[in-house]
């Protein structure tokens, strides 16, 4: 009776470890494992359908999509990557990529480029944003994310407004329109959640003329953008316009609370990436909103974004490069990146894109257009992606951002504290 | 006998009714929101009923993911977790409750309160190096057997006080009548227990089943997502869809709510009916 | 057969004590070692021995300041627990009684605990909602308020806000462990103590109390662990916002570890969870009941 229970425990420990065999893919089959990040269901299911044509035109080659949830996918990319686990092809992005480098996880695809038949297709943009850290292809781009204004026409209408192009007329719009006894604002403001990229420094350092387009944070001579008269009043204003324009509730709003409030009618303006139309198409008809290009800084007459990208990068330990070469620039050709980014609504990386397909430069995607054509006037400058500081900064600018909208600190304290960590 | 007057019967009826309305309330309101096509989630004021009720969001849940194949594998790995803890501490628990040894069982005692201090987060990272070594990640069975542990000192410790309250001279009577002490433990008191082991299964199960990062890191396949894992997928950068993550709530509610109403049953019936009266 | 007993008992405890031995204190002793180095995912070849820097970024972080970070731990804490085991306690006093419908009331009333961590987050959330909610029409309704309150976007209500959806959850614990724990009490003792004349307070506090008090210190130290580390809730909800207001400890490990990739501060963070619930569960069983580590 002991010996049975003894052994009866043993097997109740054990059982699980009988499930433990790994099935090893069997034959000359290839099996490439491929980690998605930015997870969501319509993207996995378009994903899902490359990957089918891609299988059926090679069929020695298998694709395991891999799809965590679109909050936890990063890290969980990071420690398969650290415990080296098979992975072939990771999805990276601007804010990742010098991660990936430092540790040795992503190859150098240089070779595999210069031989690439659509290189030349590619936008210089794309170029550059691939051999971005150390001058080497660490990256494939297949996504730009570009602000763009998204203006409520039907409220605009209503109120006899004109489309602001300048961020003071932006101000003025949203003040007006504003209304809170009837719950009406202007603004939709992104409250969290990286709000600095979104659309913070933007609308904030529109009129300074000098930044550095390596470093957003600082100017031409050497310092912190906000520790400037133009920086500081474009801060202050940009409060102003909190108190003024914005819900209250606003600080708490991330992507979801902001697609929420311009769609319910509740804001009117909403400086956003192509991903939010997509979004507010589904309860919003055409004729009631349209995208505009990003105000202007009304004294430099430039507006300035950054520059926001997502690629896919191979992994260095994996055993089946070319393969997984192949199926990346399966992924990423000028057809499948146009389809690709119409479903998902980012902008592709191909100029034939833009040429041939009149989706990119009509309707909504007319404002984007119109960015890519005027240089002079919309300039893409890069966060410092590279400093080991960059990570960290999102929650601490979060941090003093909130406190000064909630009236807790002063312009000056904020714009110190920032300067200081990037010291 | 007193006869509970006729204020203190309303008043508890009252009481009682507003505990059923706040704790059924939230649930309600998601129900209806999940009725709700998606023009009508964001107006204000509110719609508290749909005016075209429809199941277009389950629909949609169930064109999107493959839910059946993410409820087996939750089943799965809960009910290796949840059984495989309760056989544990049911052993466990009784060592532990009979132990002689003083310092020894107030060590033992520490040890296991002392992993409820452990943030789950802390572990995660050791946990999945080590199981990346061992072969073991996107593994179900590997999952369940994480899951086991992780239930099994909550587990230990209530057997523990469940067998304290039943007195060591019923296992020693029948152990004097012939048994030996493994059937005196399953013969006369685990029966006795019944109600306990089904109140200690319950509670792992809804630990285990709702358990979100764990199996987010563990498990990549699609095949072996289990229910909160897929659920979590309908927030992405594109936001939240309301409806249909509604409807995914409800659905994914419907076994944990199942079990534990049965399981609190057993303990609401009477825990330690027939065994501590001398 | 005294050492034969004591030898088989000992087996039964191997095959708890050795998992958790593998698989929780082995990776617990790893992570403690990350908290004294830095270690940042941005860049693995470079984590050097630090000591308690970590700690001192920490105490001394001005972003994240750590007495607040404290001093919302405590009140998330507390709060929660003591209105959670008040509730629940009332609860179990008033089903104690058999009543028609009571098996299915239970199983309706007791079902929040079995709603997950996720999930709850996001319904209370979606009711707090500063615009479409279903607290701010309802407060509205019934003409308490004009506008709208931001209870999530508000420093003020927002501490509040999580901890009312931490008690939703948690009342069905206490409410089916204290209610467990009174059907045991013995019908004799409350006729003894009506003859000695106690009214139904007294009876509570003289016999019930007492008679239940192991199940009331171990499901309140457990439960007050489970708290601390148990912070989806407010990750779904705030994610410690706005401003700091909701951050606790757990929180804030969570960030370090997801937003930062800051590893050696997540681990500091996790340290100090337990250094602070070891104290907190040392001096609570002291004070309160010796008798559990007795019985």
């Amino acid at each position: 009776m002991k010996r049975f229970t003894l052994g009866l425990l043993i097997i109740v420990l054990l059982a699980p470890t009988l499930a433990f065999a790994q099935t090893k893919a069997k034959g000359e089959v290839v099996q490439l494992n491929f980690i998605e990040m930015l997870t969501s269901p319509t993207r996995t299911a378009f994903l899902n359908e490359v990957i089918a044509r891609f299988e059926a035109e090679n069929p020695n080659i298998k694709v395991n999509l891999i799809s965590p949830p679109y909050e936890q996918a990063e890290n969980k990319m990071t420690l398969m990557l650290n415990a080296k686990q098979p992975l072939d092809i990771i999805e990276s992005r601007d804010g990742t990529i010098k991660q990936f480098v430092n540790n040795g996880q992503v190859a150098d695809l240089e070779t595999y480029l210069n031989d690439w038949s659509a290189k030349g297709d590619f936008l210089p943009m794309s170029l550059y944003a691939a051999r971005i850290i150390d001058g080497k292809a660490y990256i494939i781009p297949q996504l730009f994310f570009v602000k763009g204004l998204f203006v409520r026409t039907d409220l605009l209408k209503k109120a006899g407004i004109a489309i602001p192009k300048t961020v003071q007329e932006l101000y003025d719009a949203s003040v007006a329109l504003s209304d809170p006894s009837k719950n009406q604002y202007g603004y939709v403001i992104r409250g969290k959640s990286n709000a600095w990229k979104v659309s913070q420094d933007q609308l904030c350092l529109a009129n300074l003329t000098n930044i550095d387009p390596n470093n957003f944070y600082k100017t031409k001579d050497g310092k912190f953008v906000y520790d400037t008269p133009e920086g500081k009043a474009g801060l202050q204003r940009y409060v102003d316009l909190y108190k003024k324009a914005v819900s209250p509730d606003g600080v708490n709003w991330g992507f979801a609370e902001q697609i929420n409030a311009f769609v319910s009618g509740s804001g009117a303006f909403l400086i956003q990436d192509p991903d939010a139309i997509a979004m507010i198409d589904k309860q919003l008809g055409r004729d009631s909103y349209t995208v505009v290009p990003v105000p202007v800084g009304e004294k430099s007459g430039k507006a300035y974004q950054d520059f926001a990208f997502n690629g896919l990068s191979i992994v260095s330990y994996s055993q089946h490069k070319a393969e997984a070469w192949k199926f990346l620039t399966y992924l990423i050709s000028p057809k499948n990146n146009s389809e690709f980014c119409k479903s998902y609504g980012a902008l592709p990386v191909f100029s034939s894109s833009f040429k041939d397909d009149p989706y990119f430069s009509t309707g909504v995607f007319q404002a984007w257009h119109t960015m890519f054509t005027h240089p002079e006037t919309y300039k893409f400058v890069n966060y410092p992606i590279t400093s080991a500081k960059f990570s960290a900064w999102g929650p601490y600018q979060e941090q003093y951002m909130q406190r000064l909208l909630l009236g807790q600190s002063s312009v000056d304290e904020t714009i110190a504290k920032w300067a200081s960590y990037w010291k | 006998m007193n006869r509970p007057s006729h204020i203190a019967r309303i008043g508890r009826f009252t009481a009682l009714a507003l505990f059923l309305f706040f704790a059924l309330g939230p649930l309600a309101w998601i129900i209806i929101t999940s009725l709700k096509g998606p023009k009508e989630i964001y107006t204000f004021p509110i719609k508290y009923l749909p005016s075209h009720p429809s199941l277009e969001s389950y629909r949609q849940l169930f064109r999107f993911a493959n839910f059946g194949i993410y409820f087996r594998n939750s089943f799965f790995v809960t009910m290796e977790g949840a059984v495989g803890a309760m056989i544990l501490s049911a052993f466990g628990g009784y060592a532990l409750s009979r132990f002689k040894f003083k310092s020894a069982k107030r060590a033992m005692i520490l040890v296991l309160y002392v992993t409820q201090t452990i943030p789950t987060f802390m572990l995660m990272l050791p946990l999945y190096l080590l199981m990346a070594d061992l072969h073991a990640v996107d593994n179900l069975g590997a999952l369940g057997l994480i899951y086991m542990v992780s239930v099994l000192a909550f587990c230990v410790i209530m057997a523990k006080s469940f067998f304290d309250r039943i007195p060591a001279s019923l296992e020693e009577a029948a152990e004097i009548d012939g048994c030996s002490m493994l059937q005196s433990l399953l013969r006369v008191i685990m029966p006795l227990l019944a109600p306990g082991m089904v109140a200690i299964f319950s509670f792992a199960f809804v630990n285990i089943w709702n358990e979100l990062f764990v199996a987010v890191l563990f498990m990549s396949s699609p095949d072996k997502l289990t229910v909160p894992v897929a659920l979590n997928s309908f927030i992405s950068k594109a936001g939240i869809s309301w409806d249909v993550l509604s409807a995914g709530i409800v659905m994914a509610l419907l076994p944990t709510m199942l079990v534990f109403a049965i399981g609190q049953r057993y303990i609401v019936a009477g825990l330690t009916e027939g065994g501590v009266k001398e | 057969m005294k050492d034969l007993r004591t030898r088989n008992l000992a087996l039964y405890l191997v095959p708890t004590f050795l998992p958790v031995a593998l698989l929780v204190y082995a990776p617990v002793v790893k992570s403690m070692v990350i908290a004294f180095r830095r270690y940042s995912m941005f860049d693995l070849r470079d984590t050097p021995f630090v000591g308690f820097g970590n700690f001192s970024d920490i105490f001394g972080d001005s972003a994240f300041p750590f007495l607040q970070i404290l001093g919302n731990t405590f009140i998330w804490i507390f709060a929660s627990l003591v209105l959670q085991f008040v509730l629940g306690f009332c609860l179990a006093l008033l089903l104690r009684e058999k009543f028609r419908g009571r098996g299915v009331y239970t199983s309706l009333v007791f079902y929040t605990w079995a709603v997950s961590g996720f999930a709850i987050g996001l319904i209370w959330s979606w009711i707090f909602n500063g615009q479409f909610g279903l607290a701010n029409d309802i407060l509205m309704r019934l003409h308490l308020i004009s506008r709208p309150i931001g209870f999530l976007s508000n420093p003020k209500y927002a501490l509040v806000a999580v901890i009312v959806a931490n008690v939703w959850y948690g009342i069905p614990f206490f409410g089916i462990m204290l209610l467990a724990a009174l059907q045991s009490v013995p019908k004799e003792l409350y006729e003894a103590a009506k003859i000695d004349g106690a009214g139904a307070v007294g009876r509570l506090f003289r016999v019930t109390i007492p008679y239940i008090s192991a199940t009331i210190v171990s499901t309140t130290l457990l439960r007050m662990m489970w708290i601390m580390n148990f912070p989806e809730i407010i990750y779904g909800m705030t994610n410690g916002g706005p401003a700091n207001s909701t951050n606790i400890l757990a929180t804030q490990m969570i960030n370090k570890i997801y937003k930062e990739y800051n590893y050696g501060q997540g681990a500091a963070l996790s340290l100090i969870i337990m250094v602070l619930l070891f104290i907190l569960a040392f001096a609570y069983l002291s004070i309160a009941n010796r008798k559990e580590f007795e019985s």
